[in-house]
């Protein structure tokens, strides 16, 4: 009789999943901790990116949402909080360009404004004056949480609308009572509050009155300290070049223009650098992890010697019990590695929620994460599986 | 008359160090047998059973188990043979504790490529065989030590081995449960099975149809198998 095909050492697939199981079902507490690390460092990961990603999908979103097409112009020579005068013609000369779709015109005003006209003259919470022409809300795209804006007629009376963070320090939250507001020693009847704006925060912080009013009855002399302007979508750079000499012809050196669009992009990659750090600390936490894994491994294969020689016994190759704890060791840390997932994308989606951004977890991490905890488990395994292999089948029967 | 189960042919095996060896062994086991090797520790017995077993190699002579010439095949090779043809039967049982009885015994078919029902039902008719077909469910940490031992003994059966080897199957069992281990291998020998057992046991010894008494590594008397074999 010859060794025949029939006398094959074979396993098959589907048993090795039960073999691979069955150290970590005869120890589960140890199973669980020695997987705690690379579930700790996937959790890690996989929570830091999703919740980067949906935090910078929000500011994008914001971005889309306020549009990179507004401009502002000012005078860059402003000095102690305020503001420079632009030439007078600056907002009809930009109104003529081409690309053009809004303008309005601004003007920061000196006297301070309050709630009554009992509040100590130094109490005015940073809340400017400014004078502003009815195109603004066209202009920013901005809207009226209450009441209604200035027109024509109400710019040629003591009316006043409110910036939503003017109304907050104001304490003026709702029109249903009338309200007025102490402005150069005369009141101006408050007709409307606005909602925030978020591409020019200034305009909430203001109280903001017609231009005919400022000019009768502020001193106001005409001259417009910032501009807004609403440029078409591809035409911004084209207008955004020009701006300064159209502002001011004869010295637009003195003139800043700027895209308030851009503080958002710039917020996007601080975000983004904040992670690296995180991610750094995960990726030692998987480290550590692998180590873990690799330690427990060993004790494993240790306690198991007189298992090995029965396998061998039974007819199993050097083969078989390499690939049974590699196969342990791999199972270990997908186990870890799934459970760190779950744990990550509950994390990323519950921080999401509480601030309102909509859930994106980029599914790169996700696969990333499942190639490293298979990486970790195949490298932490390794050896170990190598050693159990290289067991002569009588030592490890003599063992026990 | 038919093929040896076993022949050795001038076996000797060195070890580094102070471990029991072999220094020349020339063995035939016929089938149907059942035979003891006896001997005082370092005698070289669980060596012999060993190279018998194909789970050491000679440094020189001759092993040819079943027909077959093992000691120039691989790993796999070896592995393969020893599966199919081999069944072990050790003193401390090495059940594996995380699985049931019934899966102890199908495990003795899990490196020959058989599918998981058909090993638990060879391993459910072995058990019945051994008097162990109301235990299968049983964890081994529930059995008393000889039920352990008939598992065992199941698992080395279940694959029908040309040759079943055991290292002092009633070492670690009192003398009741000893008696019928005895009694079930001698049952089994019936059957057609071929075993052969070391032991320092005087009963077990007894009981066996050839006794091979070794020292120093060398076989000092064989009572030879019987005619009737």
């Amino acid at each position: 009789m010859r060794p025949s095909a029939r006398d094959a050492s074979r396993l098959r697939a589907s048993d090795l999943a039960a073999l691979a199981s069955l150290g970590i079902r005869m120890r589960r507490l140890r199973a669980a901790l020695s997987a705690l690390g690379i579930c700790i460092g996937i959790a890690a990961i996989v929570g830091v990116l999703g919740i980067t990603q949906s935090s910078e999908s929000d500011l994008v979103a914001q971005i889309d949402r306020l549009g990179t097409n507004l401009l502002t112009v000012q005078n860059g020579r402003g000095f102690n909080g305020g503001e420079g005068t632009l030439p007078l013609t600056a907002p009809a000369m930009i109104g003529h360009m081409p690309g053009v779709e809004h303008v309005s015109a601004t003007a920061l005003l000196s006297p301070p404004v309050y709630r009554t006209d009992q509040v100590p003259a130094f109490k005015t919470g940073g809340i400017g004056v400014r004078a502003a022409d009815n195109s603004l809300l066209a202009a920013l795209d901005g809207s009226v949480l209450h009441g209604t804006y200035l027109n024509s007629a109400t710019g040629q009376y003591p009316a006043a609308v409110l910036g939503f963070g003017a109304a907050q320090y104001l304490g003026i939250d709702r029109l249903d009572t009338p309200a007025r507001v102490w402005i150069a020693g005369r009141w101006f009847v408050v007709i409307g509050i606005l909602n925030r704006v978020a591409l020019a925060p200034e305009i909430d912080q203001s109280v903001l009155v017609g231009w005919p009013e400022a000019e009768s009855q502020l001193g106001f002399d005409g001259y417009p300290t910032r501009i807004y302007i609403r440029a078409a979508t591809d035409q911004v750079v084209a207008v955004d070049n020009l701006l300064a000499a159209t502002a001011s012809p004869e010295s637009p050196e003195q003139v800043a223009v700027s895209r308030p669009s851009d503080a958002l992009a710039a917020r996007i990659a601080v975000v983004s650098s904040s992670t690296t750090l995180v991610l750094g600390l995960g990726a030692i936490a998987l480290l550590v992890g692998g180590v873990g894994i690799a330690n427990v491994m060993f004790v494993s294969v240790l306690e198991r010697r007189s298992e090995i020689g029965l396998r061998r016994a039974l007819g199993a190759t050097r083969g078989h019990i390499a690939v049974q704890f590699l196969a342990e060791s791999l199972l270990l840390s997908i186990l870890g590695g799934a459970v760190g997932v779950t744990g990550g994308l509950v994390a990323a989606a519950a921080y999401a929620t509480l601030q309102g951004w909509s859930i994106l977890v980029p599914p790169l991490a996700i696969w990333t994460a499942l190639g490293a905890t298979l990486f970790i488990g195949a490298a932490a395994g390794l050896y170990p599986a190598l050693r159990a292999a290289r067991l002569s089948p009588t030592e490890a029967l003599r063992s026990a | 008359m038919s093929e040896p189960v076993v022949e050795l042919r001038d076996v000797v095996r060195r070890h580094p160090g102070p471990v029991e060896s072999l220094r020349g062994v020339s063995l035939r086991i016929e089938p149907g047998e059942l035979l003891a090797v006896v001997g005082p520790s370092g005698s070289g017995k669980t060596t012999l059973l060993h190279i018998v077993g194909t789970l050491d190699r000679p440094t020189s002579g001759l092993v040819r188990i079943a027909g077959v010439d093992t000691t120039h095949m691989t790993d796999r090779q070896i592995s393969g043979f020893r599966s199919a043809r081999l069944g072990f039967v050790f003193q401390q049982f090495f059940l594996i504790e995380g699985m049931s009885v019934l899966e102890n015994v199908a495990a003795g078919l899990l490196y020959r490529g058989i599918d998981a029902k058909t090993r638990r039902r060879l391993a459910t008719i072995t058990l019945e065989r051994v008097g162990l077909g109301h235990r299968l469910r049983h964890r081994p940490a529930q059995l008393s030590g000889g039920e352990r031992q008939r598992t065992a003994i199941a698992r080395s059966l279940v694959g029908r081995p040309a040759l079943v080897l055991a290292d002092e199957p009633t070492g670690n069992l009192d003398s009741t449960a000893g008696a019928e281990i005895i009694a079930l291998l001698k049952d089994l020998n019936c059957d057609g099975t071929t075993i052969a057992v070391v032991t320092h046991n005087r009963e077990l010894a007894a009981a066996m149809h050839r006794r091979i008494e070794l020292k120093d590594g060398r076989i000092e008397k064989d009572t030879g198998a019987p005619i009737s074999a």
